[in-house]
């Protein structure tokens, strides 16, 4: 199993590094640069918007701009004397900038007639393959660190959506399946329809408002209570801050698990093992959940990979609905604001997500069924 | 007996005189409960004064740190002595260029020490360095040095003398130098990766001081107990809460289920429902100008060959001509054909207020005589006549027969762009196209994504774009004005991207700010004649300034807001218990 994992891991390399690529160049490519909109402001003048592309590198070629991001700045121009200044560079970087006038434009010596120059600052990135996603343009630090302190909320919402629906949506589509045609069986098919047909915000908000404001039950928003002091309790005293979002995260996982999970049972049951099953004499109940259900699983870990995925991506409609502090906020807002770093850390953590997700989901094959090998 | 009669007089007295004066007898420190307004949007950013470049890290850091310069609440002009304000006055030496700025001499940050001149000072060192990453060019252009005289008395030399340098101030604020000087260093350049920007140790000076940042949740600050300008003689409520709420209608049923505090800008949609509510008492309503303006920029120059206003040695580069708003008649056709009374129903729930120019009604340089275009159909299609656009076909758009910039033939088609996601803007737009094809245009309005938009504004390859601007408070004329002289229409970067060039309105935008004296009325005429010629000439179509309403629960005591400040005096606000 280790040389399975190995492999496949292996064989993520390259698609990471196209993942990557694609991305980079897809948001480098749009229309709109991160000055123009940290910089829509009346109040600033032409230099300071030429100024800003400076000091982003948004002015650099974009294969520079990818390296930098990949492999960092401080190998490209580098300060050998100590003086702050970068004195030496490679081949293909620039040692000096020109200085602007207030137009932004290249200040020209009025003498010579040459553009005046002025010395950079030596590279001070790392680059993501030493660890260094670098600093937030909008937030100004260190991208990473803006990511993970939102995460926490991300996997408390993700992870409990995730299981309540998941469970919920095996035990309901088992049910059914068992009693294909009944009652119940019309009753979760309509509720699934219902459910995936009402929108993540609509359904939010109608909770909010019976479950928070008219009932008062649950509370509108947030993931504690807002108090003065800086304490958030342990999740186990706050509950009941995250049944409102759980219910709406885990309603679609509940009504699409339920209908594969139905699906997947009515197959098995039909198959010619499950009749050798009944004529050896084992009951139902045996029938069904012993060696039903075990095959019937097979298909859903499919669907488990992904969710972990999303699981770890957040839901930025749920968690604005519910001013949730997690990362799906920030996953939406960064484009809106090309905010790159965060937006390629973002895609970095995806590609991950859903690289470990398969894998997970490629595990759990071989765990339910042993037909399945590592090879 | 007589004793008795004494004792009782005394104690009458002692309960009338309570009556009488207390409500403004000294409260306890923090003795209410906390504040909480909700904080519709991110996560401050900062709350380092120097590299603050937000709205969201300027509201925290303004409950926090005292401006420099402090805005009286009810002028709403910059005022030595303005509560919130270090400066208690200053004067002007003979050269127009020396400003001697006098402290107060009784603030104190958390941390007991006092605050001085040496903390602007600090403040002015770094930003000057020009090493910072937050933009703060009209501060560098026009400081040309500043000197600690002593620890409440600070020189500040300016490159030259024009009447706008207190408003070049506006950013300065006091840091706790000692701290400062001890995190940061002269390190100017790397100031942005220091984890004290967001935990902050030491704050001051104003009615609250850090307490905590929960990302992504709230921002918490706790009472000041050394403010000394409390309206109390204490900070009453216990704290400020800055909390985050994500979704509008979940803001609004948070309020009218009591857990925020106050809103201080209601949405459109539930403005009738929380007026009606006001009056019935329960809420406290107030409504004040906005401090915004929407407009619509017409690309006066040839959108296929953009070009700078002016070369390297200032003079003016030819810009050719937009084939249709090339032509003023066009401009101002545009404008005499919108039914304001038709688009503030459809897209601003009413709220809206007409406006000519980008100068509010509040401001100071408000000319008197200033005044929108008024709906007239018939007027617009006599100009479109007039600029040679009839319709001789016969298909309800005109074409150009005998136009000035357009050849014969090419239809009066104009494409308008406006920020996607924003349901007003999109209602506006919408509204106004059907408004100016029924004289004869064919209108397309586009929605695109607001990154995208800024992006063809500063290229200057649309024919007419759509956003709002916040305006600063107090108003610096210049602030905007500046935006229409040839030096600001720089492509990818300046901001006058309509290509805009009238020598007599930079004659005088130039003559008011440098005005000998800077005598006011003298000034404010000057902006009044600046303000007519953008308003006739339409380089923009100023379309609206709002109200923005602000509701309290009425549990709020003490809530006075003002047009200068919905907040001048938050340290009063004491809130019972429901």
């Amino acid at each position: 199993m280790i040389k399975y994992i190995a492999r496949r891991l292996l064989q993520s390399i390259p698609i990471f590094f196209g993942i990557t690529i694609f991305s980079y160049l897809l948001i480098s490519l749009a229309p709109g640069s991160p000055v123009e909109i940290l910089a829509f402001n009346n109040r600033l003048k032409p230099r300071e918007r030429e100024e800003l592309k400076y000091i982003l590198g948004t002015n650099d070629p974009l294969p520079v701009q990818y390296l930098r991001w990949l492999i960092g700045d401080d190998w490209m121009r580098w300060d050998s004397d100590g003086d702050g200044l970068a004195d030496s560079a490679v081949f293909f970087i620039d040692l000096y900038a020109p200085q602007l006038n207030d137009s932004g434009k290249p200040a020209i010596d009025e003498d010579t007639g040459d553009v005046l120059l002025r010395p950079l600052p030596a590279g001070n990135q790392r680059g993501i393959l030493r660890g260094d996603f670098g600093n937030s343009v909008y937030y100004k630090r260190a991208a990473l660190d803006v990511l993970v302190e939102r995460l926490p909320a991300t996997l408390e919402l993700g992870t409990t959506s995730l299981l309540v629906g998941l469970i919920m949506g095996v035990a309901i589509g088992i049910i059914a399946a068992i009693n294909r045609g009944g009652w119940f069986d019309q009753s979760s098919r309509v509720g699934a329809v219902i459910v995936n047909s009402v929108p993540n915000f609509g359904l939010g908000l109608l909770l909010i408002l019976v479950f928070g404001v008219t009932l008062g039950i649950f509370p509108l928003a947030g993931r504690c209570k807002t108090t003065i002091d800086d304490s958030c309790p342990p999740l186990p005293s706050r509950l009941e801050y995250l049944v409102l979002p759980t219910i709406v995260l885990a309603a679609g996982g509940v009504a699409g698990y339920s209908r594969y999970m139905r699906a997947s049972m009515l197959d098995v049951v039909s198959q010619d093992y499950i009749r050798t099953a009944r004529s050896k004499g084992l009951n139902e109940r045996s029938i069904w959940l012993r060696h039903g259900t075990r095959n019937a699983f097979i298909p859903i870990a499919t669907f488990i990979g992904p969710s972990i995925t999303f699981l770890l991506s957040g839901a930025a409609v749920v968690e604005s609905v519910f001013s949730w502090p997690g990362v799906g906020r920030l996953i939406v807002q960064a484009p809106g604001r090309r905010d790159f770093t965060v937006v390629m850390l973002v895609v970095v953590y995806a590609a991950i997500a859903n690289i470990l997700g398969y894998l997970i989901s490629d595990i759990l094959y071989v765990m339910i069924d042993p037909r399945i090998r590592f090879d | 007996m007589n004793s008795l009669i004494r004792i009782l007089s005394l104690t009458m007295l002692l309960l009338f005189s309570a009556a009488l004066f207390g409500h403004v007898a000294a409260q306890d420190l923090g003795s209410g409960a906390p504040i909480i307004e909700p904080n519709f949007g991110d996560d401050p950013t900062t709350f380092n004064p120097i590299i603050a470049n937000d709205g969201t890290s300027y509201d925290v850091i303004n409950r926090m740190f005292p401006d420099f310069i402090g805005v009286d609440s009810e002028t709403i002009a910059y005022m030595g002595g303005a509560k919130g304000g270090l400066v208690s006055s200053w004067d002007i030496a003979e050269d127009g260029v020396t400003y001697t700025f006098h402290l107060r001499d009784d603030m104190v940050w958390s941390d007991g020490a006092p605050i001085t001149a040496h903390d602007v000072a600090w403040f002015l060192k770094a930003t000057l360095s020009g090493e910072t990453t937050s933009p703060r060019q009209q501060l560098q252009d026009s400081v040309a040095s500043y000197e600690v005289l002593d620890d409440h008395t600070l020189n500040i030399v300016f490159n030259e003398a024009n009447c706008t340098l207190i408003d070049t101030l506006n950013p300065v604020y006091p840091v706790p130098a000692h701290v400062y000087e001890e995190v940061y260093g002269d390190d100017y350049a790397g100031m942005d990766e220091n984890d004290y920007n967001l935990n902050p140790t030491v704050s001051g000076g104003e009615a609250f001081v850090f307490s905590n940042f929960r990302p992504g949740e709230q921002t918490t600050l706790l009472a000041n107990e050394d403010y000394t300008q409390a309206e109390m003689g204490a900070v009453v409520p216990q704290g400020w809460v800055y909390k985050v709420v994500t979704d509008q209608v979940v803001q609004m049923e948070q309020f009218f289920a009591g857990e925020l505090t106050f809103v201080d800008s209601v949405p459109q949609a539930n403005r009738d429902d929380v007026r009606t509510r006001g009056q019935a008492g329960e809420f406290q309503t107030f409504e004040t100008p906005a401090g915004t303006i929407r407009f619509l920029s017409l690309n006066t120059a040839d959108p296929s060959n953009p070009q700078d206003g002016l070369d390297a040695d200032g003079n003016a580069i030819d810009q050719g001509h937009h084939p249709i708003l090339g032509d003023v008649r066009v401009r101002q056709a545009l404008n005499y054909g919108m039914n304001f009374d038709e688009v503030n129903e459809g897209a601003f729930f009413g709220t809206g207020v007409p406006v000519a120019s980008h100068v509010r009604p509040t401001d100071w340089s408000f000319p008197a005589g200033l005044e929108p275009y008024p709906f007239d159909a018939d007027a617009a299609m006599a100009l479109l006549d007039e600029a040679g656009f009839t319709d001789a076909d016969g298909d309800g758009v005109r074409e150009c027969n005998g136009c000035m910039h357009a050849e014969d033939g090419a239809p009066l088609a104009l494409t308008v762009k406006t920020n996607a996601g924003n349901t007003s803007q999109e209602a506006l737009y919408t509204i106004l196209q059907d408004q100016w094809n029924e004289l004869g245009f064919d209108i397309t309005v586009e929605f695109v994504e607001f990154g995208t938009l800024v992006s063809e504004f500063t290229a200057q390859t649309y024919d007419a774009i759509g956003v709002f601007w916040g305006l600063a408070t107090p108003a610096n004329p210049n602030g905007i004005a500046d935006i229409f002289l040839p030096g600001a229409d720089v492509v990818g970067s300046g901001y006058n991207t309509q290509s805009f060039n009238n020598p007599r309105l930079n004659e005088l935008i130039e003559e008011a700010r440098n005005l000998p004296g800077c005598d006011l009325e003298t000034r404010k005429a000057m902006y009044g004649e600046a303000y007519q010629i953008l308003r006739d000439e339409s380089p923009w179509i100023w379309i609206s300034t709002g109200n923005v309403l602000l509701a309290a629960q009425t549990n709020v005591e003490n809530w006075a807001p003002r047009a200068g400040g919905a907040r001048w005096n938050i340290d009063a606000w004491t809130i019972e218990e429901q």
